[in-house]
């Protein structure tokens, strides 16, 4: 291979790779009661279908703020959806009464304190490295 | 004929509220009670391409009912119509309790629309009581939820149309007064979400009732004991949900029905009192089956109404499959009505009020709360030889922003 055709396989790799994705793991209070839960489950939860740990545990899901990456990571690979689907969907159920939305977080290290703190809290984070004040009960990458 | 003068909805010191709550942009604690606002946005331009032409019930024709609970109609006068489907809605809560969540909370919702003129509607006001996370009690003005889309009829941005399927969604009550109960539960893999409710509801000045006696008629509905509720099961991508309701209905014709031959408002057709005496029952049934799989998109709606006291059988359905490429999403509805008289007059059973609308939709989302949609709409008149009002074949291009914030 020609120098510049090597440069120009590099650029094409560069603009045809995909953009890295954080390692996305559900969080839960560690005395939810749960070690596993099902992505059946976690849908469940975070799109207020049904808010209790099989535990029986009530659980309360926490979001990051709108428009973040993680979020919208967090969705696309939970439920494969925009973030503006989720939004719609979230419109119908707010406006209507049928229930509330996950309470909000004001980033990442505020949800670990949120979870960490709150019985029955579940959220989401990039894996936590090391030690951690939270369990991990679901693992996106295997989710679809 | 008696003044006609549209009676007011607005209660100043509810919409004052409202709108006080809903300017308090994210929730803010205050004590002990968390406040949060919210509100959406649909602004919306129609353009009749074609169709029948004629007068037919004071409105120049062709003409597309696309909100019949609101008496919005497009019809055949010349340039863009911004009434129709252009509304714009506050809402407001206040949670009381610990951290805002669960517990009492009281929430309105106010709303304005070009269908109206642009008066402002107090369409939701209520009180709600989260017992446990499985129970939820609430009572006060609410949107009756007789179809899928009921409860957010309003809010643009969470349909995949501009304007509902007018076949389905026409109606002449939207709201009503009263106590609901509901239960989210999880059956096996199903979660399921149950609403029981009862109550009633008075509509001066019905929009529905426009479309069929006349653009500036006045006629008020009544509909008593309401009882009925709703259930909803969902798994993964696909839900299901279910409808039963049953009430009283009278309506009162304050300004008389559009005369055809005389091309005005007929004083003989006035009621002085509500009619039919006493109050005829009726049956609502609905089923929808809704799936979300990968990109495709299907809704589907379908709705028996039994109306023995009226003796009329009303059926209406819709079929809608969209795909999602990115930020697009183009969808095709079909939608039809049609109603039975059952023994009035002798009329045909089959010879009444039918018509089909064929729909395309092209939606792209612009973030994450805002949505433009193009929407064509072709209505293909089919109703028996002797109905009235007979309004023809209509063809409209509609295009909407719609916000949510």
């Amino acid at each position: 291979m020609t120098p510049r055709r090597r440069l120009l396989s590099l650029l094409a790799g560069l603009l045809l790779a995909e953009p890295a994705r954080a390692d996305l793991v559900v969080i839960a209070h560690p005395r939810a009661g749960v070690d596993q839960l099902t992505r059946e489950q976690v849908v469940n939860i975070f799109l207020g279908r049904f808010r209790q740990f099989p535990s029986g545990i009530a659980a309360e899901p926490i979001d990051l703020p709108p428009d973040t990456a993680e979020k919208a990571a967090f969705y696309q690979k939970l439920v494969g959806k925009e973030l503006a689907e989720i939004n719609a969907y979230w419109a119908r159920l707010v406006f209507s009464g049928r229930t509330q939305p996950p309470r909000q977080a004001s980033g990442a290290t505020h949800m670990v304190e949120l979870v960490a703190g709150t019985p029955g809290a579940i959220g989401y984070v990039e894996r936590p490295k090391g030690e951690s004040k939270v369990k991990i009960v679901f693992e996106l990458e295997a989710a679809r | 004929m008696t003044d006609t003068k549209p009676p007011s909805r607005v209660r100043p010191w509810a919409v004052a509220a409202v709108a006080a709550v809903a300017t308090i942009c994210n929730a803010q604690a205050a004590g002990g009670i968390d406040f949060s606002g919210s509100g959406f946005l649909t602004l919306a331009a129609g353009k009749m391409l074609g169709g029948d032409r004629g007068n037919v019930n004071d409105f120049p024709c062709p003409c597309l009912a696309v909100d019949y609970g609101q008496g919005g109609v497009y019809d055949g006068r010349g340039g863009l119509q911004w009434g129709p489907d252009s509304k714009l809605g506050v809402q407001g809560s206040a949670t009381f309790g610990a951290g805002g969540n669960g517990g009492l909370s009281l929430t309105g919702q106010a709303v304005a629309r070009g269908a109206r003129g642009g008066r402002v509607n107090l369409e939701w006001l209520y009180g709600s009581y989260e017992i446990n996370e499985k129970f939820t009690l609430q009572a006060g003005r609410k949107r009756l939820p007789l179809f899928y889309y009921s409860d957010v009829q309003d809010i643009g941005f969470a349909l995949p149309w501009v304007h509902l399927p007018p076949a389905v969604y026409g109606w002449e009550a939207v709201n009503y007064n009263g106590v609901n109960l509901l239960w989210h539960d999880q059956w096996g893999h199903w979660s399921s979400t149950l609403n029981l409710l009862a109550g009633s509801e008075s509509r001066r000045e019905s929009g529905y009732w426009k479309i069929y006696n006349g653009r500036r008629n006045r006629t008020d509905v009544r509909w008593g004991n309401i009882a009925g509720g709703d259930l909803t099961l969902q798994r993964d991508w696909f839900e299901a949900r279910f409808v039963f309701m049953q009430s009283t209905t009278q309506t009162k014709n304050v300004s008389g029905a559009w005369d055809a031959a005389t091309q005005s408002y007929d004083p003989a057709t006035i009621d002085d009192a509500w009619t039919p005496s006493p109050a005829a029952r009726q049956r609502i049934h609905g089923a929808a089956f809704n799936a979300d799989y990968r990109n495709w998109l299907v809704r589907s709606e379908f709705v028996f109404i039994d109306r023995p006291g009226n003796n009329w059988k009303d059926f209406s359905q819709n079929l809608s499959l969209g795909y999602r490429y990115g930020k697009w999403q183009p969808m095709a509805t079909w939608s039809s009505y049609h109603a039975n008289a059952v023994t009035r007059q002798g009329a045909q059973s089959d010879a009444q009020e039918a018509w089909t609308v064929t729909s395309l939709v092209l939606r792209r989302d612009l973030g994450a709360s805002s949505a433009l949609k193009l929407q064509y709409d072709n209505l293909k008149e089919q109703g028996g030889p002797n109905w009235q009002p007979r309004y023809g074949n209509a063809r409209l291009l509609t295009l909407s922003y719609e916000l949510v914030f």
